[in-house]
């Protein structure tokens, strides 16, 4: 019985919410929560001998950041699947644990059904995601449908005055801009549309219809 | 110069010996030995000092004895002889000199005529026409004083130039008799600084010792009337030793004996006295019919009284009177008069005092001189007191103080007079003085107020440029401290606001997750799952308290940025103000992760603010953010389609630009706000991030 268990491992700096969610996770979802750790220099320490199934760690610790522990955890055990469990709901927060080998990333508002799939589903190889999570992973998908890149009301009559055979200077001098300033529009336009000179330039904002 | 036919008179060559005209002081000198005691030095002081009293007025009258060779008539026969067969003109001029100067006590008429005729033939030498001045000091010498001095005083100018031995000599004499003719206006001090320093020293250049024997018996004569006999006796004993050894029959050495005879004598000396007396005697024994006698015969009555014997006393002093009568030396016989009463009064015969008092009274040649009769009416009530006779005694000492009064009445009017002259120049002097002031206080002022004019421009344009500098300084100042606080401030905020957050985010949000863990967890734990919907909406609550201070957290304290820096931090930003009607476009070029991190902070709390304000202040559905790296330039860009505003009207303090504001001045940056109502707002910041990186 003991041995089919799964086993935890919880790193959280908050002992309430550790002693709550060790509670919660032996009671209702039938696991063995082997070992409560509030650093990760002695989680890491901890790991060797006895390695758990899952780790559910917090990204605030005192002496590291959960998301760079969970890469050296994954470096260490290659094996431990890492629930991330973290208050934190950047964007950048989540796909960069993911990319560290976090198997899931939980938001400590998670319902308890949330939490149980999502260590279900990490066991299981998959990546698991909280509701609000998915939410935030699924928003700039949404706002990248917007097609042709917009241009500010500057980079437009940069576009224009470039158009018009203007040198950066003639440009910097029409705007009161320094030289300097209208070279990085100039260059950040071409970024936006890809292209390598100021002819390209021209022809793709005419043909994009900024000129 | 030729050379004078001298007869029982030795002396040293030519001129110098002829000139014991310089001698003639000598009689003034006893003048002030008018009532000099001789026998009673209780009674000496009251009379030296009566006798003082006396001098100050005297000098008017002054008669000096002369000092010509006591051979003089030959003298003179020699001098006419010489001016009439006399071989040029220079010596006839000379020997006219000498003629006027040989008559001036004797004939003043014949003494005036031979001065001019010898002028008249000295008109071309300039040496003799110095002289010239000398003689004539010596013309007026008994008669004006002003007028001597005057002349003396030319002299010795006129003689300056020249550096014959016998100019100097004349130079010398013309010194001596200049100061004596001062005595009365400045003092016998001065008459003795001058004898000492000038005409002592200018004979001995000349040579002529015997002039300077002459002035020693002078010197001593001055020092023996201001009762310094020691000094007196030393400069006698000078003045013989020299002339002794010079030859014994001098003129002067004459003097000299007779000068240390009565020095002794006052002095309490009788045997030098005599001995002095003695020598006097032989040098004088050949020449009967000197004029020098009477002087003699003074000094010989001086030491018989001295002596006691006032029988031979009063012999001398009669001889000497009817003498100096006969030569017209009145001093010298107003001199004898007065001796020879003091002898009755020495003799405390006052019976015979006071008859020859009352004979000089009535004899009046005495009693012209105001002071003289003074003296005569103390003498008088003196020897009536001696006598008894105080009715008498008390009407000459009434006739005393009366004259007394008057004097001192025309002595106080003669004061009052000068004092006046003297006023009333020195208020002129003053009234001078005070134009002259107001004249330079005048020019002082107006060159005062130039100055100060000047010197209020200088300080007012220092003041100026100081103002413009300290402006300048201060508000530059202002700016770098204003920097340097906002900088502090903002650091400090950051700091503040970062542990704040970590504190909410990790504290209390883990602690409200937490409890709804543990109610999430009470709740599946019971084995009746009570589908209670208020506990659901309890936890509910809970999640959303959650969320709120995530919120919250994230704003005071980007947790990315920390993490993985500006742009992913900006991208979370946006993405974090997304929502199903506002779109965000985070357009970021080339931001660099080397960026300091105030920096960073610092972008992004102008990104958030500006996103802030675009989405909950303009109502914008799509919203711009460009953040662009070129170098230590540094661009940002928000650009919303809001409703935009008149930056005239709001100005930058709207919208908490504010903050934002002091941000990019913080930066070294520029911010350009272009907004119109309805046509949304387009922010561009321009940050240099030199200095910041």
């Amino acid at each position: 019985m003991a041995a089919n268990k799964t086993r935890v491992f919880l790193v959280d700096d908050h002992p309430v919410l550790m002693e709550g969610l060790k509670v919660l996770l032996q009671n209702n979802i039938d696991l063995e929560v082997a070992g409560c750790f509030v650093t990760g220099e002695s989680l890491l320490a901890a790991l060797l001998p006895e390695a758990p199934d899952i780790i559910l760690l917090d990204i605030a610790l005192p002496d590291i950041n959960g998301i760079a522990l969970c890469q050296k955890i994954k470096q260490k055990v290659p094996d431990i699947n890492v629930l991330i469990f973290s208050n934190h709901s950047e964007r950048s927060m989540i796909m960069q644990a993911i990319q560290n080998g976090a198997s899931g990333y939980l938001l400590k508002n998670a319902s308890l059904e949330e939490l149980r799939d999502g260590i279900h589903d990490a066991l299981h190889g998959e990546i698991a995601f909280s509701r609000e999570v998915k939410e935030i992973i699924s928003r700039p998908s949404r706002n990248e449908l917007a097609g042709p890149p917009q241009l500010t009301r500057r980079e437009k009559e940069i576009l224009r005055l470039v158009a018009e055979g203007k040198t950066s200077a003639g440009i910097a001098a029409h705007l009161s801009l320094s030289v300097l300033t209208v070279e990085t529009h100039r260059r950040n336009l071409m970024q936006k549309f890809g292209v390598k000179n100021t002819a390209e330039l021209i022809r793709t904002g005419m043909l994009q219809g900024f000129l | 110069m030729a050379k004078l036919p001298e007869q029982g008179h030795k002396n040293n060559t030519g001129n110098a010996g002829i000139f014991s005209t310089g001698l003639l002081v000598v009689g003034i000198s006893h003048l002030y030995s008018f009532f000099a005691p001789v026998s009673r030095i209780m009674k000496r002081s009251w009379r030296i000092l009566f006798l003082l009293s006396l001098s100050a007025t005297v000098s008017a009258t002054v008669r000096a004895q002369q000092a010509l060779p006591l051979a003089e008539q030959t003298y003179g026969d020699s001098l006419a002889r010489m001016l009439h067969s006399g071989v040029s003109d220079s010596s006839k001029a000379l020997a006219a000199y000498l003629l006027s100067d040989f008559w001036r006590s004797k004939d003043t008429a014949k003494s005036r005529s031979y001065l001019l005729q010898g002028r008249q033939l000295a008109k071309n030498y300039p040496y003799l026409v110095a002289i010239y001045h000398f003689y004539e000091g010596q013309y007026y010498f008994n008669t004006d004083t002003k007028k001597a001095a005057q002349a003396f005083d030319e002299a010795k100018t006129a003689l300056l130039p020249l550096h014959t031995p016998a100019a100097i000599q004349y130079a010398a004499v013309s010194w001596f008799n200049y100061a004596l003719m001062m005595r009365n206006e400045k003092g016998d001090s001065f008459v003795i600084a001058n004898v000492l320093n000038k005409a002592i020293p200018l004979a001995e250049k000349a040579g002529d010792m015997d002039k300077v024997g002459h002035f020693y018996v002078q010197l001593a004569t001055l020092l023996m009337n201001n009762a310094q006999f020691a000094k007196a006796e030393l400069y006698n004993q000078k003045a013989i030793d020299l002339l002794r050894s010079r030859g014994p029959s001098a003129t002067t050495l004459f003097f000299a004996y007779l000068s240390a005879t009565s020095t002794f004598v006052f002095d309490d000396k009788l045997p030098q006295a005599k001995a002095s007396l003695d020598q006097a005697r032989e040098l004088i024994a050949p020449y009967p019919n000197s004029i020098n006698y009477p002087l003699y015969y003074y000094n010989e009555g001086l030491y018989y009284e001295g002596a006691g014997q006032y029988a031979e006393a009063l012999v001398s002093l009669d001889k000497g009177i009817a003498l100096a009568g006969q030569f017209h030396q009145t001093l010298l016989l107003q001199t004898m008069v007065v001796r020879k009463y003091l002898v009755f009064f020495d003799e405390k015969d006052y019976r015979k005092a006071k008859t020859f008092l009352m004979g000089v009274v009535k004899e009046g040649s005495l009693m012209a001189e105001t002071n003289n009769r003074r003296t005569i009416y103390f003498q008088l009530a003196e020897v009536n007191r001696r006598l008894g006779d105080m009715a008498e005694a008390y009407r000459w000492s009434t006739e005393y103080s009366r004259l007394g009064d008057s004097l001192q009445k025309v002595q106080l009017k003669e004061k009052i007079v000068g004092l006046e002259a003297r006023f009333q120049n020195a208020e002129d002097q003053k009234q001078i003085g005070l134009l002259a002031a107001e004249k330079t206080r005048a020019e002082l002022a107006a060159r005062n107020s130039r100055l100060f004019n000047w010197l209020l421009g200088t300080v007012c344009i220092l003041l100026a440029l100081t103002a413009v500098f300290s402006i300048t300084f201060i508000r530059s100042q202002r700016k770098v401290s204003q920097l340097k606080l906002a900088r502090a401030m903002l650091d400090g905020e950051e700091r503040e606001r970062k542990r704040i957050a970590q504190d909410l985010h990790d504290g209390l949000g883990g602690m409200l997750a937490g409890v709804k863990i543990n109610l999430s967890g009470w709740a599946a734990g019971k084995p009746e799952q009570p589908r209670d919907a208020e506990l659901y909406r309890i936890i509910d609550q809970l999640d959303r308290s959650v969320g709120e201070l995530r919120h919250i957290a994230r704003n005071m304290m980007p947790e990315t940025l920390l993490k993985f820096g500006l742009e992913t931090a900006l991208k979370d930003l946006c993405e974090f103000y997304m929502g199903e009607d506002v779109h965000i476009e985070f357009q970021p070029f080339d931001i660099h992760r080397s960026l300091s991190l105030p920096w960073q902070m610092n972008i992004y709390r102008i990104a958030q603010e500006l996103l802030s304000n675009a989405v909950r202040h303009a109502g914008a559905t799509n919203i711009i953010l460009q953040c662009s790296q070129n170098g230590p330039v540094f661009l940002v860009t928000v650009e919303d389609n809001g409703r935009g505003f008149d930056p005239a009207q709001q100005g930058k303090k709207g919208m908490g630009l504010t903050t934002v504001h002091d941000r990019v001045s913080y930066m070294n940056g520029k911010m350009e706000i272009l907004s119109a109502p309805g046509e949304g707002t387009t922010i561009n910041i321009e940050l240099n991030t030199y200095g910041g990186q």
